[in-house]
């Protein structure tokens, strides 16, 4: 029992380093040898997905890209899948950033799930700027922009990412 | 004293108190001040703000390296990035097309054209688009630079929640032993592996702690091992009897365990807190509009 | 005391009258959104509690108890510990701007602080990411010099603006504390994920660190890295802890009154959507109200 306690209290004034050093070998490892493990999905997964599936086909859908490249591990995962599911049930994607760095993720994933451009990926779509997405880009002031959007997209994007403007868009 | 002090008060009074009546009047030029124009407002001030913040950060980098002070080679860097972005942002378009081609100089685009033989027209990129351009020069710099610079710090937390949460998961008393056992049905919980852990496993575990328990209450290591040994011997009895199924009893099972942790006894005190924080910044709120908070503006 | 909450009560009476008669004109007339009318309410409720409070404070020689929150006792120490070692203090009043009430909170908590460093002349570090804030937290930071007669301690480059995007300003800030060594870190405004790795950058370095916040998921990891933490109306509460002064004591006991009467609404709403719920009767308070 002492035997026990000691070791745990020796391990409780180990130098941080050594923490650093394990964690960056549980990033390293499966890194370079994956490791598959099944994923069970969790009730709130199970929802949002049968939220977007319930929004009624070939709707005009509101994607907004909210983050920047510290944050891309995380959601630019979840974003890719959530526009192929759109695609997929033949959605109009209409995309906006409300941080400058959105801009750059959003083209990020367009590259991912355009045919022409990842033509090796089983999941892409052959889409077309204008047809079956608008990159609207950057507008500053976060909550303006949504209360803007809320009430009148056309006013607060004028023009879109490419300089084109919006009223000239059907 | 009018100027410095009584008309910023009344101009934060009067704002503050158009805003807020703004949520209950139906007006709409009251509502669109609220809800759009001043919002803008704010953000152009913040936008030509910058300027005064850009010229401090570079006249004190320019100082440390005039004066050569110790470290003054990062802040030649930090001034030469500085202007590296400012002339790609303002003075140079950085994307010229060639169809569906983007060259970063029209001199580079020009050549593509005579090399391919292309009869393909030279378009340079409108100004205000070429920031925001896939392919285009400050795209480049943003992906290539100013991103991966970005993920490393964010990387970092990683290494930084281990460091703290080794700290602090210790131990000490009730409060940090439940924290310790919270944290880790909640790591495991939310992992793929945690959904491979079966919950007899977790069953095993807890009646084999709370043999512990029953050692140190008791202090007669006969009914301890008799505690163990019997909680043991029913719960094998349960699982040949239910088959073993991996999710059941799911109140042992770590996904359903971690998202009941997270959905009732979190969630219920991070609403506390968000009640509390929500009083706070309406009280707040309520001295800056009625003037008795006055140190903001430096009384 | 009786007095006071009689006043309440007649004043919440007058106040429920007036909505019912905002609510009541004709359409003509009408400029009220009454399916706001719950919340209209509730805000002038909250108005004439704080301003009553105000008042009595004003006509009372009493001093109003306020618990001991170890976060704020603390800034003084923090203060004296780096005099004593002669090195900085470094002070972050959060990532935003001046329209989050959380940095307004944060660069008056700061004047209070250079009132300290100014008294024990200890050097200060105020790197901001906001050049509003900049010129905010100037302004405050040299009031608080010149009120302890220290004019000549002051200098505008104390407080220096570093950069608006997230992760660069927490890089910077991080080398400043290895490289000055700050005796004490303040982090007191609104934080994002950056705040653990100012929390513990400077827990490396050794510094005594006090933080406070109202954002809620960053609590969490200051609580853990921090020696202090000053956790939602603590923070909010700060300038009243620290200044002392009898109105700002009376906004924090209006606050009490004011969630005494939510803790009621609250404990009202669950009853009436139990009876709801268990098909006792048709009335929920909640949907009656349009909240």
């Amino acid at each position: 029992m002492k035997f026990l306690e000691d070791i745990i209290l020796k391990l409780g004034a180990v130098d941080r380093r050594f923490i650093f050093l394990l964690i960056g070998l549980a990033v390293l490892i499966p890194l370079l040898t994956p490791i598959t493990l099944p994923v069970r999905e969790t009730p709130t997964t199970v929802k949002f997905y049968e939220g977007i599936d319930n929004i009624p086909k070939n709707s005009k859908v509101l994607v907004s890209f909210d983050y920047g490249p510290s944050t891309r591990p995380e959601i630019h995962p979840m974003n890719v899948g959530v526009m192929r599911h759109m695609l997929r049930n033949g959605h109009k994607i209409y995309i906006s950033c409300l941080w400058p760095d959105g801009i750059y993720m959003a083209l990020d994933a367009l590259e991912e799930i355009t045919d022409s451009v990842n033509p090796d990926n089983q999941s892409t779509f052959d889409i077309k700027e204008y047809e079956d997405y608008i990159l609207l880009g950057y507008r500053p002031g976060a909550e303006a922009v949504i209360k803007g959007l809320a009430s009148d997209l056309r006013k607060v994007y004028t023009v879109d990412a490419k300089g084109r403007f919006i009223d000239d868009m059907k | 004293m009018l100027l410095k002090r009584y008309i910023p008060i009344g101009i934060v009074a009067f704002f503050g108190a158009l805003t807020l009546s703004a949520w209950f009047i139906d007006n709409e030029t009251i509502e669109t001040f609220a809800n759009d124009d001043a919002t803008q407002f704010f953000d152009i001030i913040a936008a030509f703000a910058v300027f005064l913040g850009a010229l401090n950060l570079l006249k004190l980098q320019f100082i440390k390296v005039l004066k050569q002070q110790s470290g003054w080679q990062y802040s030649a860097i930090a001034i030469a990035s500085f202007f590296f972005a400012f002339i790609i942002g303002f003075f140079i378009r950085g994307a010229y097309f060639v169809g569906e081609e983007v060259y970063f100089s029209q001199g580079a685009a020009e050549e593509a054209v005579l090399a391919l033989g292309s009869t393909e027209q030279v378009v340079p990129v409108d100004w205000g688009a070429h920031v925001q351009t896939d392919g285009s020069l400050f795209q480049w710099m943003f992906k290539y630079i100013f991103s991966p610079l970005s993920a490393t710090m964010f990387a970092l937390l990683a290494f930084f929640v281990a460091s703290a949460s080794f700290r602090a998961f210790r131990a000490r008393n009730l409060e940090a032993s439940l924290l310790l056992v919270a944290g880790i049905i909640i790591m495991l919980g939310r992992v793929p592996v945690g959904s491979l852990i079966s919950s007899w496993v977790v069953m095993y575990i807890i009646a084999f702690s709370v043999g512990f328990g029953v050692n140190a209450y008791t202090r007669n290591r006969n009914i301890a091992l008799g505690w163990v040994l019997g909680s043991f011997g029913l719960i094998t009895g349960l699982g040949f009897t239910m088959g073993w199924p991996i999710d059941q009893p799911a109140i042992f099972y770590l996904p359903a365990l971690q998202e009941w942790i997270y959905l009732v006894p979190n969630l219920a005190g991070s609403r506390a807190i968000l009640i509390g924080i929500g009083l706070g910044i309406v009280a707040t709120s309520l001295r800056y509009i009625f003037g008795l908070e006055k140190s903001y503006l430096g009384e | 005391m009786n007095n006071k909450y009689q006043v309440y009560a007649m004043g919440i009476v007058g106040i429920l009258l007036f909505t019912l008669v905002l609510s009541s004109l004709p359409d003509s007339l009408n400029f009220f959104r009454e399916e706001k009318s719950a919340m209209f309410a509730f805000t002038l409720t909250v108005i004439m509690i704080m301003l009553y409070e105000v008042k009595l404070a004003k006509n009372s020689s009493e001093n109003t108890f306020l618990r001991t929150i170890p976060g704020l006792k603390a800034v003084e120490e923090a203060v004296g510990r780096s005099t004593e070692m002669g090195r900085p203090i470094l002070y972050v009043p959060g990532i935003m701007d001046m329209n989050e009430v959380e940095t307004v909170a944060g660069v008056v908590v700061l004047g209070h602080v250079a009132n300290m460093t100014a008294q024990y002349e200890t050097e200060l570090d105020v790197p901001v990411a906001r050049a509003i804030v900049m010129q905010s937290a100037r302004q405050v930071t040299k009031e608080a010099y010149m009120t302890q007669g220290r004019p000549e301690m002051y200098n505008e480059d104390m407080v220096h603006y570093i950069t608006d995007d997230q992760f660069a300003y927490a890089a910077s800030v991080n080398g400043i504390m290895q490289r000055d060594e700050p005796a004490a870190c303040l982090y007191m405004g609104k934080f994002y994920a950056e705040s653990l790795l100012f929390a513990e950058t400077g827990n490396s370095i050794g510094a005594i660190q006090i933080a406070g916040t109202g954002s809620q998921t960053q609590i969490p990891f200051f609580v853990t890295a921090c020696d202090y933490t000053l956790m939602g109306e603590e923070f909010f509460a700060a300038s009243a802890y620290l200044s002392e002064e009898p109105e700002l004591i009376a906004g924090i006991t209006a606050q009490d009154i004011i969630k005494v009467l939510l803790i009621g609404f609250i404990l009202l709403s669950i009853v009436s959507r139990a009876f709801f719920d268990l098909g006792l009767t048709n009335f929920n308070l909640i949907t009656w109200l349009n909240l």
